[in-house]
């Protein structure tokens, strides 16, 4: 027996096998259950629940964010005392805040206050008082 | 078929359909026989070709890519254990094979020898099956069955070669 005959009964085996397969073939249009309108619709339903699940994230954060900033830092009361002392403690430092002309720049002039002549008289005398000494 | 670089959606139809009777055996080859599977596997493999899930790039003829795609969607398919385990139920199970053909003596008997070559083929490995399959089935050659494969010429021929003796030693096997 050649080769070739060898390979005859395997072919002849196939070519069975796909008559009979060819015979129970389903049809080609059987083979698309799924309309491609509803492979859409199953699309944006999948978009829709990722919109849905991050609108939950979304919600739960800034729930959680809420509830964390509305909640007391400290489990510990702050005490206010009403103790005289602390009431009268003024900073060590506070008189370097005292410079000159404070009483003037801490408040507001009204209008129609500033007599201007008379603040040029001051202002002349003011100066003749400092050039005096040294004139002298 | 060759060379071409992209099909539009129509003419992929249109291939589709006229390829289907070959890509059904190609499927229900690698589905070891099991029709409910194969047509499973053929109709994820159409619907990733039709929604561009698989794109063809004109590397090879339309059928080699396509059957090349058939072959991943049933990998990918055997991967899950649940479903391999079901497909082996299915296999079980009585009344899962097609029916023979009611009528002449020859229909049936035809039947019991396709029935023979099924289960001789089943216990084929898995490589020297789809060998067999897409050289005598599909009528390709043993180079473009390598390459559906994603195997070398080499390593093809060998497994037709294999293949092709033990389904002889099966087949007479059977008959006696």
């Amino acid at each position: 027996m050649t080769g070739d005959e060898r390979d005859e009964s395997v072919r002849r085996a196939f070519q069975e096998l796909r008559e009979e397969d060819q015979r129970t073939l389903p049809p080609f249009d059987r083979r698309f259950p799924v309309p491609p309108v509803e492979t859409a619709a199953r699309a944006a339903n999948h978009r829709s629940r990722w919109l849905v699940a991050a609108v939950v994230l979304v919600a739960a954060g800034v729930g959680l964010i809420a509830l964390r900033s509305s909640a007391p830092r400290s489990a510990t009361p702050i005490v206010v005392s009403s103790s005289a002392a602390l009431v009268a403690w003024a900073s060590p430092t506070e008189r370097l805040l005292q410079t000159t002309g404070r009483d003037l720049t801490g408040q507001l002039p009204r209008v129609g206050a500033f007599d201007l002549e008379k603040l040029g008289a001051t202002v002349a005398r003011t100066n003749d008082d400092v050039v005096a000494p040294l004139k002298r | 078929m060759t060379g071409i670089e992209a099909l539009p959606a129509g003419t992929l139809a249109a291939e589709l359909e006229r390829l289907h009777g070959d890509t059904f055996g190609w499927a229900l080859a690698l589905c070891e026989g099991d029709r409910a599977e194969a047509e499973d596997v053929l109709q994820s493999a159409y619907l990733r070709v039709l929604s561009g899930g698989a794109r063809f790039e004109g590397r090879s003829s339309v059928k080699t890519w396509l059957f090349g795609v058939v072959r991943r969607v049933r990998s990918e398919r055997r991967r899950s254990v649940a479903l391999r385990l079901l497909a082996r139920l299915r296999w079980l199970a009585p009344g899962r094979e097609a029916d023979p053909a009611p009528g002449p003596v020859e229909n049936a008997l035809r039947a019991e020898r396709v029935a023979r070559t099924r289960k001789a083929l089943a216990r084929l490995s898995g490589r020297q099956r789809d060998t067999l399959h897409l050289v005598f089935y599909q009528e390709m050659t043993i180079e473009e069955a390598a390459g559906i494969l994603g195997i070398t010429a080499g390593s093809a021929r060998t497994h037709y070669e294999r293949g092709k003796a033990r389904l002889r030693a099966l087949l007479a096997e059977e008959a006696s």
